[in-house]
């Protein structure tokens, strides 16, 4: 077998089913710079789609990315109206749930009043599915409040998740088989504790029983799109380090776990000097980077490697995105493209 | 009826016997040797061609050279090299995980009859000689030897007076084990330190707000 697959995110923007990308790496490899990039990829490519790109990083940056401030609804980026942005924290999504909750139920002495979340305390991973339900809702209310008042229905093709650096949002797709088991106890106890439970006055709270019903459904739902490489697919970020590459080792293993489709990797921050006689410095470490580079396409030759420079700049501003997302389609030459380290304009 | 008797002397020495497997079974824990006996069955049985305790005991042998072969190489220098052989020995890791798991309910069934055969070879006996060897006399007293509230005590609790029963021994064979257990493990035990008195001058006094 001796095909190599091309060093490109080109399958990824041409793949036309993909609903959801998820882009993931450690703190600081450039998950922000190159998720923005494969949206306004996607978006240029596919003019008459709506895109929607979504950072659930608590430490939001996407705002500093396309130099716009952006917030939990989706705002359209200027200069590129497809694509909307929106910043979401998922554990802010999820104190309000419990707020709503703790407002619906005002009873001091209701034994079931501390049951969500001691629920969402006691098994790992429910966590996780709660919150990013919370986002999942988050963006269907979106569509729902674009539809009304402009009347033309949005719907975004595909959404782009700029993943938090624990990368710990996908944990709970490991678990729909435990939320299963354990809800369908809960169905069991509801069912015999039910009158019992109503005539404690513990009426209304049946419907704990329903919410968790409701998230084992969706949480179900959601693994059924989530794993399916055609609508799903996720792209790894490192930088040429060992550390990097093991953490990403570490993650592509867990996803993998997961059923989830990974067959991108994007290296980031090459150093490309070669040719750069002036700087000892970057030789060396480009040297060093090599090393890995090596090694990772002996480790990961079923998967598309894609190389990237480091810039002069940090990268800011949907035009440099836009110059510097090319070469996540080509592969860049740093010989005919080194223009690019220094064409960033600063904002 | 069933009859069945001993030699005082005989008995004596069963009685002995059975008192110090106790004892040496205490001493040792049965938790101990519960799980050393799994783990020699585990070892004989996956010999004698249980299938799943071979598979374990090749998988973990290969676990091991991997992860020796792992230790050997620079995760730096080689990292393809190194990151395979990670891939390799977690995947054997969950196999035996996997596999320990299935054999989880033969385990707690081995650990089961260990625990009741224990059981069954220390206490019953016990119990047994003390039942059906009730009147036995093991020795006899001169006549007169010791007060009578003595002898009447060491014939517990049926035996004649002037006789020492079973009770009595069993009582004298478990204190002298204690104490050679005692003597046997204090050598060994961390000496604690002696307290010296407190130097009056360092305590503050706490005094009291009411």
């Amino acid at each position: 077998m001796d095909f190599e697959l091309e060093p490109t995110l080109e399958s990824i923007i041409n793949q036309d089913t993909l609903k959801w990308v998820f882009v993931g790496g450690k703190g600081g490899v450039g998950k922000t710079t190159t998720s923005s990039s494969v949206a306004v990829q996607l978006a240029l490519k596919y003019p008459q789609d709506q895109f929607l790109l979504i950072s659930t990083d608590p430490a939001h940056n996407l705002s500093d990315a396309f130099c716009q401030k952006f917030n939990k609804n989706a705002t359209p980026v200027e200069g590129l109206p497809n694509l909307s942005c929106m910043e979401i924290d998922p554990e802010a999504a999820m104190s309000d749930l419990q707020q709503q909750a703790a407002q619906y139920n005002n009873d001091p002495n209701d034994p079931l009043k501390s049951m969500m979340s001691d629920l969402t305390g006691s098994i790992p991973g429910i966590d996780e599915a709660l919150s990013f339900m919370e986002v999942l809702k988050h963006i269907k209310n979106q569509k729902e409040n674009a539809e009304s008042p402009d009347s033309n229905t949005i719907s975004y093709k595909t959404i782009i998740f700029d993943t938090a650096p624990t990368g710990h949002t996908l944990r709970f797709l490991q678990l729909p088989a435990t939320l299963e088991k354990l809800l369908g106890k809960f169905q069991d106890l509801s069912g015999k504790l039910g009158p019992m439970m109503s005539m404690l006055g513990a009426g209304q709270q049946q419907d704990v029983f329903g919410k968790l019903n409701e998230l084992q459904k969706n949480v179900s739902e959601v693994n059924e799109q989530f794993t399916n490489a055609d609508l799903t697919t996720f792209v790894c970020v490192c930088i040429s380090e060992f550390l990097s590459l093991y953490e990403t080792e570490r993650m592509i293993q867990e996803l993998m776990s997961y059923n989830m489709d990974v067959n991108s990797i994007v290296v980031n921050q090459l150093l490309f000097a070669e040719d750069d006689e002036n700087c000892k410095r970057c030789q060396s470490r480009w040297k060093m980077q090599k090393k890995y580079l090596d090694q990772m396409s002996e480790l990961y030759e079923d998967y598309h490697l894609v190389k990237m420079p480091l810039l002069g700049t940090e990268i800011r501003g949907v035009e440099n995105l836009k110059r510097f997302s090319k070469y996540l389609l080509t592969p860049y030459d740093p010989k005919a493209d080194g223009h690019l380290v220094y064409d960033i304009e600063e904002q | 009826m069933v009859s069945f008797d001993l030699y005082p002397s005989t008995l004596l020495v069963t009685v002995l016997t059975v008192l110090l497997f106790k004892k040496i079974i205490e001493v040792v824990g049965k938790k101990n040797i519960q799980d050393l006996t799994w783990r020699s069955y585990c070892q004989v049985a996956g010999k004698l061609g249980h299938s799943k305790l071979s598979e374990i005991s090749n998988k973990s042998s290969e676990a091991r050279k991997v992860n020796l072969q792992r230790k050997a190489v620079s995760a730096q220098d080689e990292y393809a090299k190194w990151t395979k052989l990670n891939r390799q020995h977690d995947k054997l890791l969950a196999e035996i995980d996997q596999l320990n798991q299935g054999l989880a309910s033969e385990k707690a069934g081995v650990v089961k009859y260990l625990g009741l055969l224990i059981s069954v070879l220390t206490t019953l006996p016990i119990w047994f000689f003390r039942l059906w060897f009730r009147k036995a006399v093991l020795f006899h007293l001169p006549p007169g030897y010791l007060p009578y509230p003595i002898e009447r005590l060491f014939g517990l609790p049926f035996v004649v007076l002037g006789g020492v029963g079973l009770t009595v021994w069993m009582f004298s064979v478990n204190s002298v084990l204690t104490s050679l257990e005692f003597l046997i493990k204090f050598p060994f035990e961390t000496p604690v330190e002696k307290p010296s008195p407190v130097d009056k001058s360092k305590v503050e006094e706490v005094k009291h707000q009411n």
